[in-house]
């Protein structure tokens, strides 16, 4: 439970300092979304749902109008993510990095689905290209935290 | 099962009443959130006063240089000042004066202004207008001058073009305008050219403006060309004039 508080801690950190100063395309990166999907690729499903919960309510709190909905879409990629692994091997970098950005689509379009449907409805289009958008940037930052990840674990071992 | 928890737990929260969902997410911003929202607004202001910084930079070069301009402007106009003040101080000395009689007739010849020896105004000194030469005084009392208007076919005053610097004697010779006698045949006088005084005939300074040349021809089996001027003043109302106590005389 520490880890996955400390984890989303480091989100919350992410989210308001770094994400904003490193904005792609017009997006920012989803640090939760990330670490949500490495979590499930990890650990399974239920350590993806609950980090996805932990961090999705702690980020929710940012945007307190939209509380839940964060906790309960990362929850959610965290359990298809992790259900995936169960099913497919998912362990060389580019497929990790393709399951990221097959999440980060589905999670940024079902976001914005539950929380601005008009936009849908009034420019689908639009809708579409910044969700492509997102998901790639989310990809290209995801390729370096994973790469991070597994040096750490490099590094542990040589330690 | 533990999709079912994520679940409940978080329509719980969807569900949570607008003011109850502000209140917690002000809690936490402020205590859980704090020293994150602090170093936000820290490198926020850092990076607000780095392009500051850069902005202020560049307009401290721009200002920089427009000093420099005008101090250089300034060392201009003082140079410009020394050498106008020069000018003045050397050559020439205005005595201002009033006509104060006309030779009768239907276009006088000659005017008689109230200025003498009394002011410095001696024979054979020219007589202008803001608008140019009007002519040269020919006889002085003590308090007044006969001064010689252009029209007078006595006299004469050596011009140059200003553009085509073509040199002549101008003179009335009959007519409404001054005619320029001696202008060679190669020379480019041509019409709308300003017509100035050369200098060279003892009596008017160099660079007075005479008037504009309105006809220029060459005359046939001759070597000149025959140039009417039109006379910067108009004669016809001459009310204050100058006499120009020229040094070099």
């Amino acid at each position: 439970m520490i880890k996955y508080i400390l984890g989303a801690l480091f989100v919350a950190f992410y989210q308001i300092i770094i994400a904003p100063r490193t904005s792609l395309m017009g997006t920012q990166s989803d640090m939760a979304l990330i670490l949500t999907v490495w979590t499930a690729l990890a650990y399974g499903s239920t350590a993806g749902i609950y980090f996805g919960l932990t961090a999705g309510i702690l980020i929710g709190l940012l945007t307190p109008m939209e509380l839940g909905w964060v906790g309960l879409l990362l929850s959610f990629i965290g359990y298809i993510t992790g259900n995936l692994k169960t099913k497919l091997v998912i362990e060389p970098m580019p497929s990790k990095i393709l399951t990221l950005l097959a999440a980060s689509l589905v999670y940024n379009f079902l976001y914005i689905f539950f929380t601005r449907f008009e936009l849908i409805i009034l420019n689908l289009s639009n809708v579409l290209s910044v969700t492509l958008k997102s998901a790639l940037n989310n990809a290209l930052v995801g390729i370096v935290i994973f790469l991070i990840i597994r040096y750490r674990f490099i590094l542990r071992k040589l330690i | 099962m533990p999709i079912l928890v994520a679940f409940f737990i978080s329509v719980i929260l969807i569900v949570l009443p607008a003011s109850f969902k502000i209140a917690i997410s002000r809690v936490f911003i402020n205590t859980v959130y704090y020293p994150f929202t602090q170093i936000d607004i820290f490198l926020t202001d850092v990076a607000h006063a780095k392009k500051n910084n850069i902005r202020m930079n560049q307009r401290l070069i721009q200002v920089s240089m427009q000093a420099a301009q005008f101090t250089e402007d300034h060392y201009e106009n003082v140079r410009l000042r020394r050498m106008l003040n020069f000018d003045l101080q050397i050559p020439y000395r205005l005595v201002p004066a009033e006509v104060i009689g006309l030779k009768p007739g239907l276009m006088a010849k000659s005017i008689v202004i109230n200025a003498g020896i009394d002011k410095g105004v001696n024979v054979n000194m020219p007589v202008v207008t803001a608008d140019g030469i009007i002519g040269k005084t020919i006889a002085v009392t003590n308090n007044a001058a006969i001064v010689q208007l252009l029209i007078d076919h006595n006299c004469k005053v050596s011009v140059i073009d200003q553009n085509s610097r073509a040199m002549g004697i101008i003179r009335w010779q009959g007519g409404k305008f001054l005619k320029v006698g001696d202008v060679p045949i190669e020379s480019q006088a041509a019409i709308g050219d300003t017509i100035i005084s050369s200098g060279l005939g003892g009596i008017f300074p160099p660079g007075l403006i005479v008037g504009t040349i309105v006809f220029s021809e060459n005359i046939e089996g001759t070597m000149f060309k025959d140039v009417d001027v039109k006379p910067s003043v108009d004669f016809g109302s001459l009310e204050e004039v100058f006499v120009v106590i020229y040094d070099e005389q």
